[in-house]
């Protein structure tokens, strides 16, 4: 079995190099495409792999969708994509995930409510890696809310986010990066 | 790649022995489209103003403190207002190769972390001759500690098409070296000339020997396809740009995939001649998925289709007659139907038939044809509307 190269996706650290794209790859002997209609150059491979190092350098690792129900004090997580874990749409109470790849989302104040991602999760190779999670974009479902605000990380994967209604619910998307 | 180093030698051969075409070109697609931010930053500025960047961005591996390129800058307008412009390059670097990438922010999502102060928007105001500017605003009366942006800037980059990474419709698995590598012939070759007496373990002398040897013959095989593969156009890498000097070709954008379908359609059009069906292989090769059909308007020699001018008798409205008894007919109108979803696509594609096409037509068809080009949808009623017979030619 082929084990893929690096840690996955959400450990970050991307570069070309890491699929194979290093600067220095060329051509063998230099002659270029052998048939244009069956080949793929070291140029062209190279610029695939330089793009996709960009494009994952700034991809969200998980999104999550949940509300806010401070009167009976466990939010509702409505929906989880992440790329460790299959995504979930049947609700669950943040408190008790499914199973320890999915968020914990729990109301640690009147106003608070924290969000613990895994420490680390497989891929479908069996590589782990740790969840490296810096920043979360928080959307409030209604406009008339205002300052709502996060903190965080704790560590690589733990937010709190505070100035929730005491007494409302409320829904909230969340992107984490 | 089951040949390890003897198999994958770039450049990369389509086929069993690495990936097939299919499974190329959905990988090529997937990272064409993909959108991610430009960057997700987190602003982190002091009481005093001082700004400090954190975040991920398109050319730096992980979450890091950006340090050059991006910079962020604390002003005081007034009124309760507060700002922080953060300024982007025209590009970002890649990290590993140092390699220039164009981008372009055009707005942004930002939020205050950390502070109840909230009130926040992004925007993009400012694209000077040096610089993007994205500001963020927020209201604050007062503060006690540094406040804590999260920005996410959404934007443009250099434009992305799965044949700048080697991925075309027409591409097809390798029929030989696609499934064993020439290389790897030559290693089992090698093998066997010399015996039971030399070593083939991995690593030793007589090994390392029969892998570069193998690799040099199978580049030398490689050099008599290649010569094969450039008889024509669509086969040409390094001969591509002879092709178009022959052909007398050029695209907007010299893109190597641009010019290799457009050299492929004008000579199969040179070649066979402007047959129904070269023509419309032809515009399929140039326009792609945006390619619907070709209309003719032929009726019959009996009941010619309007306007048609010529010695039998004349259909149509005599002043779309060009006189002095020139034949000329509706039946030597082209009308080629092209799809677009957007005006953009469709603004491009148009470039590509008045840029390109046109060239290709005007010279593989003979000076009495004429042509258009239409979006409209099928069955709606194409008609060969805005033609002028005659005077199209002229």
């Amino acid at each position: 079995m082929t084990i893929p190269a690096g840690y996955p996706f959400w450990q970050r650290g991307r570069a070309p190099s890491l699929y194979g794209g290093s600067p220095d790859k060329r051509d063998y002997g230099g002659i270029g495409a052998v048939n244009a209609k069956t080949d793929v150059t070291a140029a062209q491979y190279l610029r695939l792999c330089s793009d996709v190092a960009a494009l994952a350098n700034t991809s969200a690792i998980c999104t999550i969708l949940c509300t806010w129900r401070p009167t009976i004090g466990s939010p509702l997580v409505t929906f989880v994509g992440c790329p460790w874990a299959d995504p979930i749409t049947v609700s669950y109470a943040g408190h008790a995930p499914p199973s320890s790849l999915y968020p914990k989302v729990q109301q640690v104040s009147a106003d608070q409510l924290e969000v613990e991602l895994p420490v680390s999760a497989t891929d479908e190779f069996g590589v782990s890696g740790t969840i490296i999670a810096r920043m979360v974009l928080v959307t409030l479902g209604v406009s008339s809310v205002t300052g709502v605000y996060w903190e965080g990380p704790t560590g690589d994967r733990t937010f709190v986010i505070g100035g929730l209604p005491p007494s409302s619910t409320l829904n909230l998307q969340l992107v984490v990066w | 790649m089951p040949l390890g180093g003897i198999g994958g030698v770039c450049p990369l051969r389509l086929g069993r022995e690495f990936a097939n075409p299919e499974q190329w070109l959905r990988l090529a697609v997937d990272a064409a489209y993909a959108a991610t931010p430009l960057a997700v930053l987190l602003v982190i500025e002091q009481v005093g103003g001082a700004c400090t960047v954190y975040g991920l961005q398109r050319g730096q591996s992980g979450y890091a403190q950006i340090t050059a390129g991006i910079t962020a800058t604390w002003t005081n307008p007034g009124g309760g207002n507060n700002r922080v412009d953060i300024v982007f390059p025209f590009s970002y670097i890649d990290a590993e190769s140092g390699e220039s990438r164009s981008w372009r922010p055009m707005g942004a999502t930002s939020q205050v972390a950390g502070s109840s102060l909230v009130v926040s928007g992004a925007d993009l105001v400012n694209t000077s001759s040096a610089h993007y500017t994205i500001r963020v605003e927020y209201l604050t009366a007062s503060r006690s500690g540094p406040l804590t942006h999260l920005v996410v800037v959404h934007g443009i980059t250099e434009p992305r098409y799965a044949g700048d990474y080697g991925a075309s419709a027409d591409k097809i698995s390798s029929s030989f070296e696609g499934e064993s590598p020439y290389a790897w012939q030559w290693l089992q070759e090698m093998r066997q000339v010399r015996g039971d007496a030399f070593s083939t373990a991995p690593g030793s002398f007589t090994e390392m020997e029969n892998i570069a040897l193998a690799r040099h013959f199978g580049m030398v095989q490689r050099l008599a396809e290649r010569h094969a593969a450039s008889q024509t156009p669509e086969g040409s890498d390094q001969t591509l740009g002879r092709w178009a000097k022959i052909l007398d070709i050029g695209t907007t954008t010299n893109r190597d995939w641009e010019l290799r379908s457009v050299a492929a359609a004008k000579f199969a059009l040179t070649i066979g001649g402007p047959t129904a069906a070269a023509l419309t292989a032809a515009a399929q090769q140039v326009f792609r998925h945006n390619f619907v059909t070709i209309h003719r308007f032929l009726g019959d020699f009996d009941t010619p289709p309007e306007p048609t001018f010529w010695p039998a008798g004349v259909v149509g409205p005599g002043v779309l007659d060009i006189g002095n008894g020139v034949w000329s007919s509706v039946r030597y109108y082209y009308l080629i139907e092209l799809t677009a979803t957007s005006d953009i696509e469709r603004a491009r594609v148009y470039g590509v038939a008045k840029n390109t096409f046109d060239d290709l037509l005007r010279s593989s068809l003979p000076p009495v044809c004429t042509w258009g080009y239409t979006f409209k949808a099928p069955g709606t009623g194409i008609v060969p509307g805005g033609f002028q017979l005659g005077r199209d030619s002229l």
